[in-house]
């Protein structure tokens, strides 16, 4: 695909590295990235720059405060619009000569095929498992390339996955780790510039595969400790016992084994709670499973049990009395609820929407982040 | 001593050490068992209740995914051995 007067300007500086030819693979080129997050922001941004002739984005998400301390596409006057919307927007502005298509949906079971199924190849820049192994596994049925990325703390990890019929994300990782090994960004934080070294890592591994220069990052992940900014590099092969790509067991099931049904506990409003309180003959066991600088900044009592540590061995409840979990916003609580639930302990809530709610709710003179 | 690298994800059952020192020249699995001695709370992260490695972890030792290797591999003295997991944040 010839390039245009206003393009043989703006890519002047690619050609002497990737050529005509390459830049010209570029403009045909079409690349979805799916979530429009620390990941996503970065790669998006490169790759638009890079002149990739149709780029996807993928993500139901609505940008939030927190989000603005890696997530560098947005500012403060984004809160609460949806990300694919705004990201489309600084993205067309930074090169009005590509096409960019916003899917403000969640990829899923029903929408992941047609929608992938459009462009050349995948970026992963998901902050969920579900999704994650979702789209490992649409890519291996649709034979597109898959460049995959995720982050944690300090922590990156980057690989090209069903390139060549290479290996794929589940020839090296077969199952998810459990919900409390991997916590993602929400709760185990992040350091705001390590999705923007990663990300902009994934643009240029989708660059590469594009324009066909380099060695590819397949049938190797690397992983990237920013605390001492040393990279490691792990040797990836087809794995015989993939359930995926060697033993073609993809189905409904297999899905489901992303999903680790575990089983319901219920929640307490804070109304009711406080109402529990302020109750003398109610008593009642409160467990804060947030973490030390959290509890720092607000907190309603109880003892201070970190998620991340969480030894159900350390806890000596009165069992007669109920007990009830809080975290920020619930998700933490109610994970570490329904492991007490299954260690056997009979009355145990979390408490629904987090101390946020509560502050909301009860007590709006506590301090909210 | 072999040295075990762990991943910043469990590093939290053990101590939060990322590399431990621990007798090897022996089977990957006698290696793990040493290591948990020293970290009890390691045990439910890296063995299955039928004392098969979790699978969502990937050991490489010196460089090799374990499930390259054969099952009975001795660990030499001064391997390296990484336990990492996926990673989920984006």
């Amino acid at each position: 695909m010839k390039l245009n007067q206003a393009e043989l300007l703006r890519y002047a500086r690619h050609f002497p590295v990737i050529g005509l030819e390459g830049q010209e693979r570029l403009k045909q080129a079409s690349v979805v990235c799916v979530g429009a997050g620390g990941l996503g922001c970065p790669a998006l941004q490169y790759l638009c720059a890079a002149g990739v002739g149709t780029v996807g984005i993928i993500d139901d998400d609505s940008i939030a405060i927190s989000n603005l301390h890696r997530q560098i596409l947005f500012t403060e006057n984004d809160l609460g619009k949806p990300k694919v919307a705004v990201a489309k927007e600084r993205l067309a502005n930074q090169n009005p000569h590509i096409a960019i298509n916003a899917y403000h949906q969640r990829l899923s079971k029903q929408n992941a095929e047609t929608l992938l199924k459009a462009y050349d190849m995948v970026l992963d820049g998901c902050d969920n498992y579900r999704t994650r192994y979702l789209i490992n596994d649409v890519c291996f049925l649709l034979k597109k390339p898959l460049v995959s990325a995720s982050i944690f703390q300090y922590q990156g990890q980057i690989g090209v996955f069903n390139y060549q019929q290479g290996p794929c994300y589940r020839c090296l990782y077969a199952e998810p780790p459990p919900p409390e090994l991997s916590p993602n960004c929400d709760t185990s934080g992040v350091l705001g510039v390590l999705p923007g070294i990663i990300g902009a890592m994934q643009a240029a591994e989708v660059i590469k595969l594009i324009v066909n220069k380099g060695q590819p990052l397949t049938h190797r992940l690397v992983q990237l400790d920013a605390l001492t900014m040393r990279f490691k590099e792990y040797a990836v092969k087809k794995n015989p016992q993939c359930p995926l790509c060697q033993r073609g067991e993809l189905s409904g099931e297999l899905f489901k084994k992303t999903e680790q049904p575990e089983e319901l506990v219920p929640a307490i409003d804070p109304q009711l709670l406080s109402a529990w309180l302020h109750d003398p003959t109610q008593r009642v066991r409160l467990i804060d499973v947030r973490e030390p600088y959290e509890r720092s900044i607000c907190d309603i009592g109880g003892d201070l049990m970190p998620s991340t540590r969480f030894n159900p061995a350390e806890l000596h409840p009165d069992r007669k009395s109920p007990i009830v979990v809080y975290c920020k916003m619930g998700g933490r609580s109610e994970s570490i609820a329904k492991l007490l639930k299954a260690q056997g302990h009979p009355d145990v809530f979390y408490l629904q929407g987090g101390i946020l709610a509560w502050i909301d709710q009860i007590d709006p003179s506590k301090n909210k982040y | 001593m072999s040295k075990i690298h762990l991943h910043a994800s469990i590093q939290r059952f053990a101590n939060d050490y990322e590399i431990v020192d621990i007798p090897g020249n022996c089977a990957l699995n006698e290696l793990l068992n040493r290591l948990i001695e020293e970290f009890p709370r390691l045990k439910p992260i890296i063995f299955t209740n039928d004392q098969q490695i979790s699978p969502y972890l990937v050991i490489f030792i010196n460089g090799q995914d374990r499930r390259n290797l054969s099952d009975d591999v001795i660990v030499a003295a001064n391997a390296e051995v990484e336990i990492i997991t996926s990673l989920v944040g984006g």
